[in-house]
């Protein structure tokens, strides 16, 4: 069955957004035709909808009448990445290079600290 | 290389003496051989953690108490990251929006907010506070009232409000602590609010307190209670005169501070002042912006007040080194629970809808990028450099008069558009789309 690329983009969007939302996730695989209605999809009467997580079964669902839509998992990467020290000018994955601009405090991006010039290591600094 | 057989208590009691007193540090970088011999610790064997031309030695050729010390200091730097991970089990909205916040003060402060925990929240159990430190960088008014346990109800309002910040923030509650321009000890009954915190939460929450010395028993009660747990640091003591190191130092052994940092604010530290409040009245040079560390709420107890807020350095704006979202009193634990809801929903603007238009905060400027294959952003203090395919695409098309709807349908020819709304959540968790509200009256 064939789908136009307005229902390709907000699939999309629905598929980005179920890899933070644990409910819309399950209501997708279990009921789908409320959930993609919500989203704005068109629907004809009478037609049937299954999304699957695991792409061999695509094939088991797919006739005319029945839209298969495929569930991807989440990419693996974490958000929120831990930054060590070791990454402080090479953060997010690797998809960012993040170094500072010319500062007094560039040694802190190779761990070079200089002790009386820069603000101190530890995670105190002054914080409350 | 010689071995230290110091323990970390007296390493790490060392270097805040090496950070607290100039003298000092001019002693034992003149004459590191006899310098801190009074500690039980060699400070030549100590030299990669105070010489800045000893820091880059190899790890094998360190000492262990080098490599033991800088281990601890690691440790207490990834309390952001075991904060993050035990945030993801409460508000969903709550924890993306604080990971935009990270990513926002990452591109916009110098490197101490790279590991600003961005705390849940705070409760103040004062009105002000009675210590009034000349670089106090919320510009704490001097103290007026304090919530008294037994009075006002407050004993069970307080352990309502513990049960709905952690429906909030799930078993991360723990990490919340109870000051902020206040000083814990103010309070005669803080004892009892950290016993009640402990069993509502199962730790005692972590304090930070300038006033230790007034009571020297009565820190030491305090200490003894326990530490707080993993994700919410180290109990602190601020010192904030040499003479106050120096009673510090006498009153508390090593072993007894093992687990309490002493943050030496004195003039003469190394430490860095904050230009917030009355910081750069402090000290002019203060090189750091903000130092608070909470994206999330401040409560007041006396008052029944709740803000909702973010670090910030845009100073003129926001004086005190915070953006404030939202404001809101409560009267019970519902009307915080309405509050904390209405913030998710108004505020931490957890799902962009298509019709929204995605414009780069007001402080990030493209640059000319070295490289085809690249778009680089700058702000006052870092640059970022994106050379995912996706990445680029986003970047180029969204140029602050598109919808995200408009942007994706665009590159959807070239690009699979579930990648587009994945690779823009990510762009988004860097916070470059983050734009902070503008100041209250």
């Amino acid at each position: 069955m064939n789908v136009s690329s307005e229902q390709v983009q907000s699939w999309a969007k629905l598929v980005v957004q179920s890899w933070d939302d644990a409910a819309l996730k399950q209501r997708l695989l279990s009921d789908p035709i409320p959930a993609l209605r919500e989203a704005g999809f068109q629907l004809p009467a009478g037609m049937r909808v299954k999304v699957v997580e695991d792409p061999a079964r695509t094939a088991e669902f797919a006739d005319d009448v029945t839209l298969v839509l495929r569930l991807p998992p989440a990419p693996s990467e974490p958000r929120g990445a831990a930054l060590s020290e070791a990454e402080l000018d090479a953060v997010s994955g690797g998809t960012v290079r993040m170094a500072l601009a010319s500062n007094p405090h560039a040694a802190y991006l190779a761990g070079t600290i200089m002790p009386t010039h820069v603000p101190d290591r530890f995670p105190d600094i002054a914080a409350p | 290389m010689s071995r230290s057989p110091v323990d970390a208590a007296r390493v790490k009691r060392f270097m805040e003496r090496w950070r607290g007193d100039a003298a000092f540090r001019h002693a034992v970088s003149s004459s590191a051989a006899d310098a801190g011999r009074d500690l039980g610790v060699d400070p030549h064997a100590l030299r990669p953690l105070w010489d800045p031309d000893a820091v880059e030695l190899p790890e094998h050729a360190l000492d262990p108490a080098v490599r033991d010390y800088r281990r601890d200091q690691a440790q207490l730097a990834g309390v952001r990251d075991r904060l993050t991970q035990r945030l993801e089990a409460g508000s969903r909205p709550y924890a993306r929006w604080r990971g935009r916040q990270i990513g926002r003060c990452m591109s916009q402060s110098y490197p101490p907010a790279w590991i600003n925990p961005h705390y849940p929240f705070a409760i103040e159990l004062a009105k002000g506070c009675s210590i009034q430190c000349n670089y106090c960088c919320f510009d704490a008014p001097r103290l007026s009232a304090v919530a008294r346990h037994d009075r006002d109800g407050n004993a069970r309002l307080f352990r309502e409000i513990l049960e709905t910040l952690r429906a909030f923030f799930g078993e991360a509650a723990d990490s919340g602590f109870l000051y902020w321009a206040t000083d814990p000890l103010d309070n005669p009954d803080y004892e009892r609010y950290v016993e009640a915190f402990r069993e509502c939460l199962g730790s005692p929450p972590r304090t930070t307190t300038a006033a230790w010395y007034r009571d020297i028993p009565r820190t030491q009660r305090l200490l003894a209670l326990g530490g707080p747990s993993r994700a919410a640091g180290v109990h602190r003591l601020s010192i904030n005169s040499l003479a106050q190191l120096r009673l510090a130092m006498r009153q508390f052994t090593p072993e007894e501070l093992a687990e309490v940092g002493l943050v030496a604010q004195n003039p003469g530290s190394t430490l860095a002042k904050c230009a917030a409040g009355r910081g750069a009245t402090a000290d002019p040079t203060a090189p750091v912006a903000s130092n608070t560390d909470i994206s999330g709420f401040i409560l007041n107890l006396v008052e029944r007040s709740v803000q909702m807020i973010t670090p910030c350095s845009d100073l003129a704006r926001w004086p005190l080194g915070y953006a404030v979202y939202r404001r809101g009193v409560f009267a019970d634990a519902q009307g915080l629970q309405d509050f904390l809801r209405a913030c998710e929903r108004d505020e931490m603007g957890h799902l962009v809808d298509d019709a929204s238009v995605p414009r780069l905060r007001d402080d990030v400027s493209r640059c000319a990028a070295p490289d085809a294959d690249e778009v680089v952003l700058a702000t006052s203090h870092a640059q970022l450099s994106y050379d995912h395919a996706v990445d680029t695409a986003l970047l180029r098309a969204i140029d602050g008069t598109r919808s995200l709807g408009e942007v994706v349908r665009g590159l959807m020819t070239e690009h699979d558009p579930i990648e587009l709304y994945a690779r823009f959540e990510r762009l988004r968790g860097d916070g470059l789309f983050e734009q902070l509200p503008a100041p209250m009256r």
